[in-house]
């Protein structure tokens, strides 16, 4: 039985969900002339207002990106103002992925003692953050980071701190925030309608995560106990055993290992795909399988609660879709190119 | 020519410059040649310069087709992550020519890269960029050796056509001039001795 205020939420998403660009728009912005006509095209729809503050001399790719990650920012946050109680919680977790995003930016500059500043982050509203941004791109040292985390959900991490300093990688810091933002997400949904759905859907999430890094941490070569501390225990078809296989066997043997059905066909034409050097392909097969799970189950679920988490995630996919446009016009990629890697 | 003393001074004086710029001469000949040598074998260093062209013209467009899919700012805040490779440019001396020697202090590091698309692109640019180091340094060094040559060349035909010559004429012409004057002593003092002789008779 659901409640009204979930079916206000899903009514609600419907119709946001016609706002999204569908194929044919891709290919009509992918058809246009330049930077130029791109922002003349985007002047019709969500991106109207945002695209039209920017003066015409400043028309690129950077601010373009910056205007795509900040429709994605209201859009995600949009939602926390029509949610209450348990399902607003829910989706504030869910939306901490920018939070998250932003201070993985902020420990990679403060790894490579490199400034960074707040135009470089994803911006998200005052109320939602749970850390002092000024404070934290101010700090010069790991060890400043970690003590201004202490106070906020985020102090598992100073956990870290101690291997990160023995090993030099911040990765074990970024592996830590992704950890603690998924454990935090499967907590949450265990307290809302539909949970074994939107499980399923984060799960999978967390699953092909998991697949890309085993695979592709064996093209990079990277230390198995590494290997094992980016791995997210959470999951949805993937066991830990299989995990622990993946891990242990050589990448040429990873087609013929184990993996769920529903991810077979993935890991194969991944496990391909590497063999040949693509690896950016291989990255976007994994985005892609992603992105039509959440389409299917759009449309397999239009009256559950994981409608709304397919809605956030096609959101993601048209940022990466029109940041990968505005920077393949401004460096002058082919539009074949463009077409194939494309999320369509 | 008017203006040199025709004295046995001034003589010598030329006598030992023109020695003095024979020697000149064939040392400048000899870095000159010494240059020449170097210069040809450096040429042949350049000669991957279309390959490592090639190399980064297929990096760029690697580069390009992964920032489209990572975004700007995912690919700058992984590359802040990564130490600079350091470089040290030095000097060394090539017949008193200096020629730039780059060395690579710090070599940056990959092996932090969690994203599987920028390491493949990091691991492909890392020989490339030494590589493009050694033929910029090559380069460098083949501009100012050649301008060094240049310089060389003209100092020798310089020597050779013009302050050699000079010093020749001017040589012979004091030598001509004593040779006249000497005999002109000796007539003058035939003649004395004549006059003398004929008194006392």
């Amino acid at each position: 039985m659901k409640t009204g205020r979930l079916l206000f939420l899903i009514s609600r998403i419907h119709g946001l969900k016609t706002h999204l660009l569908k194929k044919q728009e891709y290919i009509s912005l992918l058809r246009r002339q330049g930077m130029a006509g791109m922002s003349d095209s985007l002047l019709t729809g969500d991106y109207s207002i945002d695209v039209s503050r920017i003066p015409t001399r400043e028309l690129n790719a950077l601010h373009m990106e910056k205007v795509f990650y900040e429709k994605l920012s209201q859009r995600w946050y949009f939602l926390l103002r029509i949610t209450s109680g348990k399902l607003k919680e829910l989706f504030e977790t869910y939306a901490k992925k920018m939070e998250i995003e932003n201070l993985k930016r902020i420990i990679r500059a403060v790894h490579g003692k490199t400034e960074i500043y707040d135009e470089q982050l994803i911006s998200m509203p005052r109320q939602y953050q749970e850390v002092n941004f000024p404070a934290l791109l101010a700090a010069k040292e790991m060890r400043e980071v970690v003590e201004l985390l202490k106070e906020s959900p985020y102090k598992n991490v100073g956990k870290r701190l101690v291997e990160y300093e023995a090993h030099g990688n911040p990765t074990l810091l970024e592996a830590e925030l992704d950890k603690i933002y998924y454990a935090d997400v499967w907590a949450k949904t265990n307290e809302t309608p539909d949970s074994g759905k939107t499980r399923a859907f984060i799960g999978t999430e967390v699953d092909l995560r998991n697949l890309q890094w085993i695979l592709l941490s064996k093209y990079m070569k990277v230390e198995p106990w590494l290997v094992h501390e980016n791995i997210i225990d959470i999951g949805h078809a993937l066991r830990k055993s299989t995990v622990s296989r993946l891990i242990d066997v050589d990448a040429q043997k990873i087609p013929h290992t184990f993996v769920p059905p529903q991810y077979f066909e993935t890991m194969r034409r991944a496990a391909e795909l590497i063999e040949q050097g693509k690896i950016v392909e291989t990255e976007n097969l994994f985005s892609q399988h992603l992105y039509s799970n959440a389409e299917k189950v759009s449309i397999r679920n239009p009256n559950s609660l994981v409608y709304v988490f397919s809605y956030l995630q096609l959101c993601f996919r048209e940022t990466r879709n029109l940041t990968m446009l505005a920077i393949g016009k401004q460096m002058k990629m082919s539009e074949n190119r463009l077409e194939n890697l494309l999320f369509l | 020519m008017g203006r040199i003393s025709p004295s046995q001074g001034t003589l010598m004086t030329l006598r030992t410059n023109l020695v003095f710029i024979q020697n000149a001469l064939s040392v400048l000949k000899l870095k000159r040649d010494r240059l020449a040598e170097e210069l040809t074998m450096l040429i042949k260093e350049t000669s991957g310069r279309d390959r490592v062209e090639e190399q980064l013209v297929e990096i760029y467009n690697d580069y390009k087709t992964t920032l489209a899919s990572l975004g700007l700012s995912k690919v700058h805040s992984v590359s802040h992550s990564t130490r600079k490779m350091m470089v040290a440019i030095k000097e060394r001396s090539i017949m008193n020519v200096k020629v730039p020697l780059t060395e690579t202090k710090e070599k940056t590091s990959t092996a932090i890269i969690q994203d599987a698309s920028l390491f493949q692109l990091a691991e492909k640019l890392k020989p490339v960029i030494e590589e493009w180091l050694n033929i910029a340094n090559t380069e460098t060094s083949i501009e100012r050796i050649a301008y060094e040559l240049t310089l060389v060349n003209r100092k020798v035909n310089a020597i050779e056509k013009v302050v050699i010559p000079s010093y020749q004429t001017q040589v012979k012409y004091i030598e001509e001039y004593l040779a006249d004057e000497e005999l002109e002593d000796f007539t003058r003092i035939k003649h004395l001795k004549s006059v003398l002789r004929e008194e006392k008779i």
